[in-house]
């Protein structure tokens, strides 16, 4: 457990250093009079304790404090990005399971499914969209689309990874007892899968949030931090304070659902100490 | 044959672990290994027997009791790279090929004739044909002869072997045992050897070395007065046989202490 | 249990390129098929174009705008190919720093770690807004942001997964710490490396785009994209979005060239097995 609060603690370290640095590239090239590379002046660079305040300052005239604003829009987000998160999961894991069977299957697919994650997605949110009015769809739906399909790649790439992963002496064995396919799924790979699935699960909630916000620009519908962060985007100029503390406020989004899906995973994986948190990186491509 | 011994352990201890957790792997080791000879230490599992070795090479610290190497201590003969070590695993480096990994102990030690010694040590192991081959291309034991070659290219005094024919199926192993032997007779190495198998310390060895486990201590020391040069002839002769029966009796004596 | 044979590797040269063509086979028919079916869809339900366009009408457009869209391209690429540069220069040394002294380690690697799990789409905006918007500067500093923490965990992580029996055979060598860390530790960590390059390509193209969107010159990939896209022409749109995807696999294409030179040696790229 100590190792746990030592993370905790490296992190807040870290995150005032970063701050220490930030405010001090400020003091000394104000100091200086330089500009280069990022002009020091309180629009482009506000202080950081400025980005908090403005937390708690109505988002506009007469309205609601700004982080009770951006709660609501967090909510929303949240939202589209959980639905997201779960359709592109078991999206995912069922093409895993697709291509676990039938080595045609993969061999056919699977190139695809890479080349898939090298269409911006960004382009094709404007589309779904378009797609989704047709089929009557609600917009959060479109969305939430918008997020599965950031979302179903790592799960697929790692759940096949840890489907492929128990030993061939294994499945000789369930070989032995007759088992049939579905039964050395369920028995055998599946659970062997486990540690791989939940590695994927976690960089898929940040891959959902950010589908899930990148869904929400073009959409231009308002009530979510997609909205919000391209408004403020606009409004930078005039008050870029509030640009600034959305960023955080998405940055903590993000971070709570990982966070969220971390927890679940101690819960399940019982046994298993392996630092999964490092192998997120290696999640998303293949090879 | 110089009089000091090249291993020499007083009372030698070492415990792992802490508090409740301890693990007394080694306990009272008197040991004396002279110059040139091969000495198996064999053992069940948990002996100490592995333990010892790393302890000889520095590779971990003695908990009590003395210990020198060539006359020094076991960390100043490392640092003056006294002896050679082949592992279970031939550990070979899978971005080298056979000849670099040879030369890797000799790139560290900034030897000039790098390129030559190696290649000497390959003939001598009789692998010169694949020196520009990959680990991964080699079968286990062309591995651990590659392995052996390197552990030999500085021409050590002393010889460190940790079960290293055990990954081999039983005619590799009798062959790799007979290359063993030639090597020893030609460098005329001292050689400590680390085994599971009564047969193969037996047929290896000048000395055995029993130990036994909980904790790990020496048991008995057998000699095995078998004439050299040991050939498949040796392996049929009613004397090893035995030597084989004495020193399973000896295990078997050491255990039920 | 064989030993190697160099006459028997002649025969398994051959072997080896069938088996290679069959792996790549059935990808290869379904694309065929797939474009043919794409077409005889859109033709047969008569799809308007602005729903999903047939692919022959992207194909001309395509030719249409083509010097528009490879203008587009350049520029976006600009981006990208400093980003990557950048990000993954970062990420390599802030690896080798954080794994030569264990203390910078402890506190980098949580922090990298949760930073990653922020959208990184969230600093598109500000990056636009710290640098002028018309520069590619701003739009490299995101790439080079989102290229970054894959490049550096998966560097640290090659370079200190070193197996005990590597370590106590350099320590054996009496070998120093930096002799471990140039012949043990960097030879280990490329595969770790050129796994993370993998990621970093396709991200880095994704990134690039994102940012554009933002705001940006008009000769981008991004803005053209949206700019088509606002204006429901969306076969160029299209064919601007599939120009893209090709750059990224070529990306990737390229790396996985690289890292069959780099590193001929490695398990996952070796074509037979001995023994």
């Amino acid at each position: 457990m100590s190792s746990r609060w030592r993370r905790v603690l490296s992190f807040i370290v870290v995150t005032f250093v970063l701050i220490a640095i930030w405010e001090g590239y400020k003091l000394i090239w104000l100091q200086m009079g330089w500009i280069r590379p990022v002009r020091p002046d309180n629009t482009t660079m506000p202080h950081v304790w400025d980005m908090i305040i403005e937390l708690f300052r109505p988002v506009r005239r007469g309205g609601d404090l700004l982080i009770l604003d951006l709660a609501a829009r967090s909510f929303f987000t949240l939202r589209e990005a959980f639905l997201g998160f779960v359709i592109g999961g078991i999206f995912g894991f069922a093409l895993s399971v697709l291509f676990v069977r039938s080595t045609l299957l993969e061999r056919s697919f699977m190139p695809y499914v890479v080349a898939s994650q090298t269409i911006p997605i960004i382009a094709i949110a404007p589309m779904v969209v378009v797609w989704g009015g047709r089929l009557d769809f609600p917009q959060w739906l479109s969305v939430a689309v918008i997020s599965a399909y950031l979302t179903f790649f790592p799960v697929a790439i790692n759940t096949l990874r840890g489907l492929k992963s128990p030993d061939p002496t294994a499945l000789e064995l369930m070989r032995s007892y007759a088992a049939k396919p579905r039964e050395v799924l369920w028995k055998l790979q599946v659970p062997s899968a486990l540690p791989y699935i939940f590695t994927a699960l976690k960089v898929s909630a940040t891959a959902s949030v950010i589908g899930a916000l990148i869904g929400e620009l073009p959409a231009g519908f308002g009530d979510g931090l997609g909205r919000a962060l391209l408004t403020f985007s606009q409004q930078f100029g005039a008050r870029s304070v509030k640009l600034y503390a959305t960023v955080i406020v998405t940055a903590l989004v993000g971070v709570i659902f990982v966070t969220v899906v971390t927890l679940v995973e101690r819960k399940t994986l019982a046994a298993g100490s392996r630092d999964f948190e490092v192998e997120l990186m290696t999640g998303r491509a293949t090879g | 044959m110089s009089d000091s011994p090249v291993v020499r352990a007083r009372n030698l201890g070492k415990t792992f672990g802490k508090g409740s957790d301890r693990v007394e792997a080694l306990r009272g080791i008197d040991l004396d290994i002279e110059s040139g000879e091969f000495v198996s230490l064999i053992g069940p599992s948990g002996c100490g027997k592995s333990t010892l070795l790393r302890l000889i090479g520095d590779l971990v610290p003695a908990s009590s009791g003395e210990l020198t190497v060539n006359g020094k201590s076991p960390q100043q003969a490392r640092l003056d790279r006294d002896y050679g070590i082949v592992f279970q695993k031939a550990t070979l480096l899978d971005w080298r090929t056979v000849t670099k990994n040879v030369e890797l102990p000799l790139e560290i030690m900034d030897e000039e004739a790098r390129s030559e010694r190696a290649a000497s040590m390959l003939d001598l192991v009789q692998l010169s044909d694949f020196a520009k081959h990959y680990p991964w291309q080699l079968s286990g034991g062309m591995q651990q002869r590659v392995a052996i070659a390197r552990a030999l290219a500085f021409e050590p005094s002393l010889l460190l072997m940790d079960e290293p024919f055990g990954a081999l199926d039983e005619m590799t192993r009798e062959l790799m045992q007979q290359e063993v032997l030639r090597l020893w007779q030609q460098t005329h190495t001292t050689v400590v050897f680390v085994t599971h198998s009564i047969p193969e310390a037996v047929f290896l060895s000048t000395r055995v070395i029993v130990m036994s486990a909980r904790p790990g201590r020496i048991t008995d020391r057998i000699e095995t007065q078998l004439p050299y040069p040991r050939t498949v002839d040796t392996r049929e002769s009613a004397a090893y046989y035995d030597k084989i029966t004495e020193v399973r009796e000896s295990l078997r004596r050491g255990d039920r202490q | 249990m064989t030993d190697a044979k160099p006459a028997a590797r002649e025969a398994t040269r051959t072997s080896e390129l069938r088996h290679r063509l069959r792996k790549h086979v059935p990808a290869a028919v379904l694309f065929v098929l797939g474009l043919v079916a794409w077409e005889g869809l859109i033709r047969a339900f008569d799809v308007e174009s602005f729903v999903l366009p047939a692919p022959s009408e992207i194909g001309s457009r395509l030719v249409d705008q083509w010097s528009v869209i490879m203008s587009a391209a350049g520029n976006t690429m600009i981006e990208v190919i400093g980003g990557l540069t950048a990000g993954v220069v970062l990420g390599v040394t802030v690896a080798l720093i954080s794994v030569r002294w264990e203390a910078a380690r402890e506190g980098i690697l949580p922090f990298a770690i949760a930073t990653n799990a922020m959208p990184i789409i969230a600093l598109a905006p500000i990056a636009n807004n710290m640098f002028p918007v018309t520069s590619p500067v701003s739009k490299m500093t995101v790439v080079a942001i989102v290229v970054f923490f894959p490049v550096m965990i998966n560097t640290v992580r090659g370079l200190t997964e070193v197996g005990t029996g590597e370590l106590e055979l350099m320590r054996s060598f009496a070998a120093t710490p930096r002799e471990l860390f140039t012949k043990v530790r960097i030879p280990s960590a490329l595969p770790y490396f050129f796994s993370a390059l993998k990621v970093a390509s396709t991200l880095s193209i994704i990134a690039a785009i994102v940012a554009e969107y933002f705001g940006g010159p008009q000769d981008v990939l991004g803005q053209y994209i949206i700019a088509k896209a606002n204006l429901f022409v969306f076969p160029d749109a299209w064919a601007a979005i599939l120009v893209a995807s090709a750059i990224g696999i070529a990306f990737y294409g390229i790396i996985l060239g690289a890292e069959r030179l780099v590193m001929s040696w490695h398990v996952s790229l070796r074509a037979t097995e001995a023994g």
